[in-house]
């Protein structure tokens, strides 16, 4: 981490919390979580509740596709932080190999027509010009896609896309590969829940 | 048999009611109106650097030096920021804080213009 008030300056309650889940969890808290209690009524309190609606609310997409919509923004982000992170968890929960490689080769169109046209429109709307062309939600639609999902997609992609930057920036990172896995499970485990009270 | 009074639900049972609840809070609250709300946060919270600073960063206009190039990169090449950057933005602006103020703002504004460029063509799309 490259600002040092992440890793020791959180008020009592969160450096509380923070060593709680260094305790359990055997290693180091995830670096989202230091930045989200840091002055949590800057920016963690809001976001957190709004990182949990798009990950884990009411979707057409099930949770396992948002992993993967979120890990595909960061390839696309350069962000090996949350690629690392957020393929492990749609590793987990499809019980298949998902890697950064993989979603680099997603034109191939192993990820089914529905996500490999979610993927187009994605990577549009995050490399292209500041307007983007109809006919990307068109390709969409027709490969079967609800305007509901699309939308639900970009608030993905919004969440990850904010995120990527500040990992980027701020240098996140894990010590190890178990570190990554525990990571990665711990925070599908917690369903990207901090309780309220953290976050005051 | 673990000891519970008679009538009240299972441990399980009152998680599941509570992520219920939880969700009917997280829909009623648009995903725009927590946006909005995320922006106004990173505004109107006292913080290190300068209201009107933040906001600018927030908007995606042009902030003075020492954060012009710093802004500029984590809107843009966030990839390529180095333990150098950080440290000339520290000893500039004389705090971590505004540091992380200032990528906050500019994390969030470049991700709203993306998300606005989505819905724009979503909406225009018909």
């Amino acid at each position: 981490m490259r600002l040092r008030v992440l890793d020791g300056g959180h008020r009592l309650r969160q450096r509380i919390a923070l060593t709680m889940i260094r305790l359990a969890s055997r290693t180091a808290p995830d670096p989202v979580a230091k930045v989200s209690l840091y002055r949590p009524e800057l920016f963690g309190s809001r976001w957190l509740q709004l990182v949990e609606s798009a990950m884990r609310g009411p979707s057409e997409w099930s949770e396992a596709e948002r992993e993967l919509l979120g890990a595909f923004v960061s390839r696309l982000n350069r962000c090996p932080f949350c690629v690392g992170i957020h393929t492990g968890i749609a590793e987990h929960r499809l019980h298949e190999p998902v890697t950064g490689e993989r979603l680099d080769r997603w034109r191939d169109g192993e990820f089914g027509p529905r996500l490999t046209a979610t993927f187009a429109f994605l990577e549009g709307v995050m490399t292209g010009p500041p307007r983007i062309g109809s006919d990307a939600v068109e390709r969409a639609r027709a490969a079967g896609l609800s305007d509901a999902a699309l939308s639900d997609t970009l608030y993905v992609g919004f969440v990850f896309d904010t995120i990527n930057r500040v990992a980027n920036a701020l240098g996140f990172g894990w010590e190890t590969e178990a570190d990554r896995i525990k990571l990665a499970r711990s925070l599908d485990r917690i369903r990207y829940h901090v309780p309220r009270l953290l976050l005051r | 048999m673990a000891l519970r009074p008679r009538g009240l639900p299972p441990p399980e049972r009152l998680v599941v009611v509570l992520r219920r609840i939880t969700g009917r809070t997280l829909r009623a609250m648009t995903r725009g109106d927590q946006i909005a709300g995320l922006s106004a946060g990173l505004v109107d919270t006292t913080g290190v650097t300068a209201r009107e600073l933040r906001e600018a960063a927030l908007r995606g206009v042009r902030v003075p030096d020492p954060w012009t190039a710093y802004v500029e990169k984590v809107r843009h090449a966030s990839y390529g920021i180095t333990d150098q950057d950080i440290e000339y933005v520290v000893a500039a602006s004389g705090s971590e804080d505004a540091v992380f103020e200032m990528t906050l703002a500019a994390a969030v504004s470049a991700a709203a213009d993306r998300l606005e460029a989505g819905l724009r063509a979503l909406r225009e799309a018909g």
